[in-house]
């Protein structure tokens, strides 16, 4: 039903980041009329620091992403100047691709597919405030005078909320290196009685190419085998420009040491928490001081530019200071700085107010998703924002919300976590976070949501396509496994031996050999022709199928005994103050928390063992009493 | 999760909050007895009964205080035992209610009565256990220590006593907590190597790594060790005593409990005519299993005896075959031998005092089995026999006094299965296997031990790998 007023729409997202361009993506896929509104075009999934996409764990989250028919794998396919494979040498759980992206061509590519998306608007304008009609999102005041009615709101401010800018002594509001601050939406949101917290992130300096010493610094080049993020990307061979390694020396230190107290971490101007997963290089001197070097990657950001960026030297420290660092740096002696290390600090809501929908507990109809969820890294970012767009657009329509669970995705590890327990640093992703990590792989991430994806319109003919074929190929190839033989000869006894197996007498299967330790399916193929047919994707899912079945069932059956927990609801209207016996922290955190589940409950931190056990007593006894 | 079904079974329909009492001591004649009383407004329900010498009330006084007066019935002059009343207020007492404690002469007509007062005042009989129930669902114990105070109540000797308080004071808990903490720090390793492999980190080598878990394996192995035993100790050991008619079971059933030791509960068999009594061998309680009463006087019958002596073996843990030294070991001994065989077997040759000479051991058929000659008629070697029992009941190990025992099966079950995963993750690291594999084994065996204290330490992993390395690029 198309809608004549163009102020009129079901979702409106307010900020066009990672989370932002992948929430108004997901509701317009569910024919949604979508507005998102940006401060500018030309951040539309700006990268404003790390130019890379993907990384352990985050790999497997950009996996998921598309997955469920979001666009940022395919999107870094299209704009990767190098692609590697993490974790080579380790098993199939824990590998993950990592991309240097274009820093100019991601957002444009992504921008061309925001403009081409049916039924999604692009507005270019400041979302100064919320409004609600009885307690519930009605809309969003643009610029202060225009209108945009909606029964759905995300939003995905990034760092723009009361955002303020560090360099040095001199701190301003911003929400970006040029870019304002939303100061009218932050106050909107605390008007409507969400709470915030404060955090701080900071980037390192960039430097111009000519001036960047190659002869004094390690190549890393990317993966010499064709790579790809998306299920549905062709193969293709990215450029695979290197990235150089270098190191910071006794006497970067030394310069650090005597300066510190002009750095905002102890000067005091920047004093919220930071991610610990990337501490500026100030941090990691101080807290390591046993440490006499530390590693600086130098990777490019555009081809359009001459800019590098060094990852490791993230600081905010005074400029003159920051180029007296870089001096002493091998490689780095002469370079020049094009833009300044700065932190930014900025509100988050702290996502115990949001329930495992991403919509906030209080305000019906208000999503959030990425960075102002306490989150840190674009891949966090993406994945919040697809199911925020989702379950934004599900809400729109009546529809009962959609929550992943811990043992179906790390976005589902993610936004239990952020529901449950909080956040005390910018929460990243590890695969350590998961309990279920052998299951939660990057090839099998199609197997595990697209079902999903294709139950509630997400998936497209083409991925729907793609996803049947590719499960047809993983049953040939095991059922290709499974009936081929090897003949004993000389040449594979030989093989066997090296991988320190005992010869074979007789024709052996393929699946027989494979669940050899130290045999691969790379070792295999040397035999026999009939592997080379299938992708590697699709000979990753086989192995794990076959060679690791042990492991995955029992890892199943863990997940069984989760889904147990997970399975016992907690009312509603549980007064948690009328329970005897449980801690007053407990008390505290369930009443804010509100688990829906006895497994969710114990995650709540400062929920004790004995606090989980005096609750499920007590469901027995609600249950006994509703079972009278 | 028997203690955990029993305490809900007890709380449906009952208020959680009203006010119980109990006798809190031990019955039998002692110096002192306690009348423990907990709930809201208890401290008036004893004001009823008590009356203090300085006339001030109960009600009046702060926690933890001591009154000196004496029991009577309210509005009577009559005083029933001088007492000692100790006021101890909400939540700082063990079931985090009110509670009063009045402390009389231990007689049991003196507490009795007094308990009597105290309950026509307004309280009521608490069940078995149901102070625990209460400072479990207030918690003040976990779930691991409200099951040792189960284990306390119902102890049937003084071993298994100290075996279930060395669990309630956390000695078991203590262990548990240590294993727990040797494999959430074996995962800070194996997850730092996967998560931050692209990181600098002075990482330890697969070699420490297995070297550490085998550490681990072993404390599991310690504690387990004393599993099965601790098992016996606390739940005692069902010795069925069988043999053919006139072998001397009987006397031998009083051989054993003539003696000296403790004879705890004679259970008369309520469902069966076969006889248990308890002695306790060195703290360990042996419930024998006498089917001695069983008698053949037809076809009909002996069939059922013999049903009935089956079904004893069926039950039992143990059994002592009796046979008639003197007599001979016949075809029908050397047939029930066969039978009783499925469990560890005894065989007793009773009736030495007839032979002349030191007995040889008759050929049973089997060379495997024990075989001791005793007479219980002169009590000759009746203590070696009770050494036996013991032993084998305890596979061959000695208790130690101090020793933590787990006592319990359900948490033997879980360090066993920790034990099995801790096993897997060795063979994951010795075959190469990247570190995930091994990590997932560690998480498993994490939460096995975690069903034992209730303690999920998996969100501690990351906070240990910052505290330890320096990450970030």
């Amino acid at each position: 039903m198309p809608n004549s007023d163009p102020n009129d729409f079901d979702v409106i997202v307010i900020g066009a980041g990672h989370a932002g361009c992948e929430a108004a993506l997901a509701a317009a896929r569910l024919g949604r009329r979508v507005a998102l509104v940006t401060l500018s075009a030309e951040h539309i999934a700006h990268l404003p620091c790390n130019p890379s996409i993907g990384g352990i764990g985050k790999g497997q989250l950009v996996r998921e992403i598309d997955a469920l028919g979001g666009a940022m794998g395919c999107v870094a396919d299209q704009t990767a100047l190098q692609i590697k494979k993490l974790n080579h040498s380790k098993g199939p759980a824990v590998q993950a691709l990592r991309a240097q992206v274009d820093k100019i061509y991601y957002p444009r590519a992504m921008r061309a597919i925001i403009e081409a998306a049916p039924g999604l608007e692009l507005i270019i304008g400041e979302a100064a405030e919320v409004t609600t009609r009885q307690g519930v999102v009605s809309g969003v005041i643009l610029n202060g005078s225009r209108r945009l009615t909606a029964a759905a709101v995300v939003l995905t401010a990034g760092t723009f909320l009361r955002g303020s800018l560090t360099i040095g002594p001199k701190t301003w509001p911003g929400g970006r290196m040029g870019e304002i601050a939303a100061a009218p939406l932050a106050a909107s949101l605390q008007a409507l009685g969400l709470e915030t917290g404060r955090f701080q992130t900071a980037t390192p300096p960039r430097v111009r190419r000519d001036s960047v010493d190659f002869t004094a610094v390690r190549a890393e080049p990317g993966s010499a085998e064709p790579l790809h993020f998306s299920f549905i990307s062709g193969p293709s061979q990215p450029l695979q420009l290197p990235c150089h390694l270098t190191h910071t020396t006794p006497e970067t230190h030394d310069v650090i040491r005597r300066n510190i107290m002009a750095s905002p971490i102890k000067s005091g101007a920047v004093g919220a928490h930071g991610p610990r997963n990337c501490p500026s290089i100030d941090r990691k001197v101080i807290n390591f001081p046993e440490k006499e070097s530390h590693p600086v990657f130098i990777e490019p950001e555009s081809l359009e530019s001459a800019e590098l960026y060094l990852q490791g030297l993230t600081t905010a420290m005074p400029e003159p200071l920051q180029e007296a660092i870089i001096r002493t740096v091998p490689g780095l002696e002469k370079a020049i700085i094009t833009r300044p290390g700065y932190a930014v600090s900025y509100d988050y809501l702290p996502p115990c107010q949001l329930g495992p929908d991403l919509q906030a507990k209080t305000v019906p109809g208000l999503f959030a998703a990425g960075q102002v969820n306490g989150t840190t890294g674009y891949e966090e970012a993406a994945a919040q924002g697809l199911l925020a767009g989702l379950n934004a657009a599900r809400w729109t329509a009546g529809e009962p919300p959609i929550t992943i669970g811990r043992d179906q995705a790390y976005i589902g590890v993610m936004v239990d976590d952020l529901v449950t327990q909080g956040v005390a640093e910018p929460y990243r992703v590890y695969t350590s976070r998961a309990e279920f990590r052998l299951l939660l792989r990057s090839d099998n991430a199609d197997q595990r949501l697209t079902p999903l994806a294709i139950e509630l319109g997400l998936a497209d003919a083409t991925r729907r396509q793609r996803f049947a074929s590719r499960q047809a190929a993983i049953k040939v190839l095991e059922q290709t496994l499974a009936a081929t033989k090897l003949r004993p000869s000389a040449s594979l006894n030989a093989r066997l031996a090296e991988h320190g197996g005992g010869p074979i007498t007789q024709g052996a299967s393929l699946a027989e050999l494979l669940r050899r330790p130290g045999i691969s399916l790379a070792d295999l193929s040397g035999w026999t022709p009939v592997l080379d047919a299938f992708e590697d994707d699709v000979k990753v899912t086989a192995t794990v199928d076959i060679k690791y079945a042990g492991y995955v069932k029992r890892e199943v059956a863990r997940v069984a005994r989760h889904q147990r927990q997970e399975g016992k609801p907690i009312p509603a209207d549980l007064d948690y103050h009328q329970l005897r016996g449980i801690s007053f922290e407990a008390r505290e955190r369930l009443t804010l928390v509100r688990p829906l589940s006895l497994g969710q409950a114990s995650r709540v931190s400062g929920v004790s063992p004995a606090d989980v056990s005096i609750l499920m007593v007590h469901l027995e006894r609600i249950d006994a009493k509703h079972g009278a | 999760m028997r203690y955990n079904k029993r305490m809900q079974g007890q709380s449906k329909g009952k208020a959680n909050n009203d006010i119980i009492a109990a006798i809190a001591t031990a019955q039998g004649a002692g110096g002192i007895g306690i009348v423990r009383l907990s709930g809201n407004g208890c401290i008036a329900v004893a004001d009823a009964v008590f009356t203090a010498q300085d006339a001030q009330s109960l009600n009046s006084r702060p926690g933890y205080t001591l009154a000196y007066g004496h029991v009577g019935r309210p509005g009577e002059a009559t005083v029933v035992d001088e007492a000692l009343a100790t006021v101890m207020r909400a939540p700082h007492s063990y079931t985090k209610e009110d509670v009063v404690e009045l402390n009389v002469h231990g007689g049991p007509t003196s507490l009795r009565r007094t308990l009597n007062l105290v309950l026509e005042s307004g309280a009521r009989i608490a069940e078995p256990g149901e102070f625990t129930r209460r400072a479990f669902l207030s918690g003040r114990v976990d779930l691991a220590q409200a099951e040792a105070v189960l284990d306390v109540i119902e102890a049937r000797t003084k071993r298994a006593g100290d075996v279930a308080v060395r669990q309630l004071t956390g000695a078991l808990s203590q262990q548990v907590e240590k294993i727990a903490a040797a494999l959430a720090e074996l995962l800070v390793d194996l997850d730092a190597a996967v998560d931050f492999s692209d990181e600098d980190l002075d990482l330890a080598c697969r070699e420490a790594v297995m070297t550490s878990v085998d550490r681990v394996a072993e404390s599991v192995d310690t504690i387990l060790a004393g599993a099965a035993e601790g098992e016996v100790v606390r739940a005692g050991v069902r010795l069925a005593i069988i043999g053919r008619p006139n072998v001397g079971k009987s006397s031998l059933l009083n051989a054993l409990l003539r003696r000296d030791r403790a004879i705890v509960t004679p259970v008369p068999g309520t469902t069966r005519d076969v006889l248990e009594e308890t002695i306790a061998i060195d703290g360990v309680a042996f419930i024998l299993v006498d089917t001695a009463g069983i008698r053949h006087t037809d076809d009909d019958v002996e069939s059922k005896g013999v049903a009935r002596s089956r079904r004893s073996l069926a039950e039992a843990d143990m059994v002592a075959l009796v046979v008639d030294a003197a007599a001979g070991v016949t075809a029908e001994d050397v047939a029930l031998l066969g039978e009783a065989r499925v469990l560890p077997t005894i065989v007793i040759g009773n009736k030495s005092d007839l032979l002349s000479e030191s007995p040889d051991r008759p050929d049973l058929n089997d060379e495997e089995v024990d075989y001791i000659s005793v007479s219980a008629k002169t009590g000759e070697e009746i203590d070696t026999l009770e050494k036996l029992f013991l032993s084998r009941a305890l596979g061959g190990r000695v208790l130690a006094t101090d020793e933590v025992l787990v006592s319990n099966a359900r948490h033997a079950d879980a360090l066993r299965r920790a034990k099995a995963a801790v096993a897997r993750a060795r063979a994951a690291l010795s075959d190469g296997l990247s570190e995930e594999f091994a990590a997932s084994e560690i998480r498993t065996a994490l939460s096995c031990v975690g069903e034992i204290t209730g303690r999920d330490v998996s969100a501690d992993i990351l906070d240990r790998i910052f505290g330890r390395f320096c990450i970030g690029k």
